[in-house]
């Protein structure tokens, strides 16, 4: 019966309803659409560093990551390849052979960084191999052949076809070099990265640099990112020599990035749902105000207070509810067109690449943002309606029935 | 023994700049069965008297003993559950619960009495043909004329089935003819069901029906004249 009433009462000034209803629909609608956004292009930049080039877990030699010196290769490499592939839970591995040197052509020279692979692992591990704008990815297939990235090729004015000249140390210091022809040029989500990493066959690269058979690093892909540690731990178990890492180890800026987005988020919600509720308040005073005849009648005739109390309550709740559920499917109908079209930032795309945003994202909206939005909205109608609903109750009845 | 006891009741109003006596040491028995008109002069005191006697206010000294309860004795919330069971209310006007039907509002107060839902509708029905507002049953009570929503203000009073009515001045915004319909009802229903009413007036044709009249003048009882049914 009370939620009848109260039901009643909302409906009973539907401006007043409506403009409340209005503002928190808006509200939640922008809150969860900026946060879709806002996490969706979080885990882009996250998922985009991930997957052209640091993995899910990588095994560096212990003193790698200090010195990158070509002498640091890890240990038994190419057999830890294998071992480590019939481990449960890993979807790709690869071994990378790296070096620093110097790619020149007539025109100009630069310094990049070489990561000699074998293409067919490579591709498992990272989106290089998607990447692609021009030519192929398969390093294997041609002798000599190289891929690099888009803002290299325009450094060097390379094209698909170009020779270009490496030029490095090898294992005992001297210098040497080979020519490599460009088989495909590639564009990540990171100019820094384009503009220095040229990737080659692995044999190819090991041999000039007399190191057949030795890598540097081990990248790893699993099959659900959330065994990160468990499988970071089979991992030290198999091989308790060389240093694994997982990516949160290996690049924290990208861990804050993904952990402090929810907490950020969170209280934007929570900071909208709070300005929200001074609306709800003052909504729901008005309409105590404008009754107050009424609730002298209800309580001349025996309705106590708590049941009064608890009706200006739910007609609060039924109002925030109205406004949330409204919200909510606005903005989940938003969201789920924008991950349709996905949202292409790039008017601000050059800025965004430089720093490794990625370009397009694509909202995300968990289920756990819904929940905390309706959670939240009804205790801001609890809290809203509090001094509204103790003002009615505390009402003497023989004032609030006089008639002058 | 009567269900209204007043002894030596004063109420001062001391919430404004000058404390106003509004009553001056009222004593009054109200029996069972009764149909009591309070008449005086606008400012005399009724109202303040009906909230005493509707225990919707306190007094500032003397006794009021209300079904045998004194005033007194009762918490803020006891007393709301007290009017619950022994009081039916009619006020001047607006009194209803404009989002309800009628049939709604006369059994809202039997609803906060917990009755079982059979109860309810013999009574709502019973009540609402009594006022004779059998058809208007399912209207919104803004669908109803003044006179019509007085009437189930008078069923709603009898809902809850108390020991007395009260009645603040029911009258003063109806017509002539809705006038004299309400006091017929209320008339039948005191004698039909022996209802003890007690209500306030300034209009003079209700007074020459009244069996009981108490006079007030600035908050004295000036005159109590009962007479004889003819
Ligand atoms: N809440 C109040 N505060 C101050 N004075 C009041 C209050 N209620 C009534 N009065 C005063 O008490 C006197 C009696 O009022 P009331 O009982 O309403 O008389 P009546 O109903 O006969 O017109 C009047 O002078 C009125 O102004
Ligand atoms: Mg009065």
């Amino acid at each position: 019966m009370l939620f009848q009433i109260a039901w009643r009462n909302v409906l009973r000034n539907k401006k007043r309803s409506l403009i409340i209803i209005a503002a928190i629909t808006c509200g939640l609608w922008a809150g969860l659409v900026a946060s879709s956004v806002t996490l969706g292009f979080s885990y882009e930049t996250v998922k985009s560093a991930l997957e052209t080039r640091l993995s899910h877990i990588q095994i560096h030699q212990r003193d790698f990551s200090e010195s990158h010196a070509l002498r640091d290769t890890i240990p038994g490499g190419i057999a830890l390849i294998e071992r480590i592939r019939r481990l449960q839970g890993i979807r790709a591995v690869s071994g990378r052979l790296l070096a620093e040197g110097m790619a020149s052509t007539a025109e100009t020279a630069t310094g990049i960084l070489i990561a000699g692979i074998d293409s067919d692992e490579e591709r498992r591990v990272t989106t290089i191999g998607q990447a692609l704008i021009e030519g192929t990815y398969a390093t294997g297939s041609k002798r000599h052949a190289c891929v690099i990235g888009e803002e290299l090729a325009e450094k060097l004015a390379a094209r698909v076809g170009s020779k270009i000249v490496v030029t490095t140390q090898d294992i005992r210091g001297n210098l040497v070099g080979g020519s490599f022809r460009v088989a495909g040029i590639f564009r990540t989500d990171s100019t820094p990265f384009d503009g220095s990493n040229v990737f080659v066959n692995r044999r190819e690269i090991a041999r000039l640099l007399g190191m057949e058979d030795r890598i540097h690093e081990i990248a790893i892909l699993l099959d659900n990112a959330g065994q990160l540690e468990s499988s970071a731990s089979d991992i030290r178990r198999l091989a308790p020599g060389p240093k694994t890492e997982t990516w949160t180890e290996l690049a924290p800026e990208l861990r804050y990035i993904s952990e402090y987005t929810e907490v950020y988020l969170n209280l934007f919600l929570y900071v909208i749902v709070f300005a929200l509720l001074f609306g709800i308040m003052n909504t729901m005073l008005m309409s105590v105000l404008d009754r107050i005849r009424e609730f002298g009648v209800l309580t001349a005739v025996g309705m106590k207070g708590r049941k009064i109390f608890t009706m200006i309550m739910l007609e609060s709740v039924i109002l925030s509810a109205l406004g949330a559920i409204v919200g909510m499917v606005a903005g989940w109908g938003t969201v789920e067109h924008l991950k349709r079209t996905g949202i292409n930032l790039a008017t601000f795309g050059e800025g965004l690449r430089q720093w490794g945003y990625a370009e397009i994202s694509y909202p995300i909206l968990p289920l756990s943002m819904f929940e905390q939005v309706i959670v939240s909205i009804v205790v801001a109608a609890v809290i809203g309606a509090v001094y509204p609903a103790w003002k009615a109750i505390r009402l003497d009845p023989a004032m609030a029935l006089r008639t002058y | 023994m009567a269900i209204i006891e007043l002894r030596q009741v004063e109420k001062i109003y001391d919430s404004g700049a000058v404390p106003v006596h509004a009553l001056r040491g009222v004593s009054l028995d109200v029996e069972p069965g009764e149909f009591t008109v309070v008449v005086g002069p606008s400012g005399s005191g009724k109202t303040t008297l009906l909230n005493l006697i509707g225990g919707l206010d306190r007094p500032t000294s003397g006794t009021v003993r209300l079904d045998g309860t004194d005033l007194a004795a009762l918490s803020r919330s006891a007393l709301v559950e007290f009017r619950l069971h022994h009081i039916g209310f009619v006020f001047q006007a607006y009194n209803l619960i404009p989002v309800l039907t009628a049939e709604e509002n006369v059994e809202f107060v039997m609803l906060l009495q917990g009755r079982p839902k059979e109860t309810r509708r013999k009574t709502v029905h019973e009540l609402l043909k009594a006022v004779g507002l059998e058809e208007k049953m399912s209207n919104r009570v803004s669908e109803l004329s003044g006179g019509q929503q007085q009437r189930v203000a008078v069923a709603r009073a009898l809902a809850s089935g108390p020991s007395y009515v009260l009645a603040d001045e029911p009258t003063a915004n109806l017509d002539t003819e809705a006038a004299g319909t309400l006091l017929n009802i209320m008339e039948s229903l005191n004698n039909e069901r022996k209802t003890t009413f007690v209500f306030s007036t300034h209009d003079s044709r209700v007074v020459e029906r009244a069996r009981r009249v108490v006079r007030l003048v600035d908050g004295r009882v000036s005159e109590d004249t009962t007479h004889r049914p003819a």
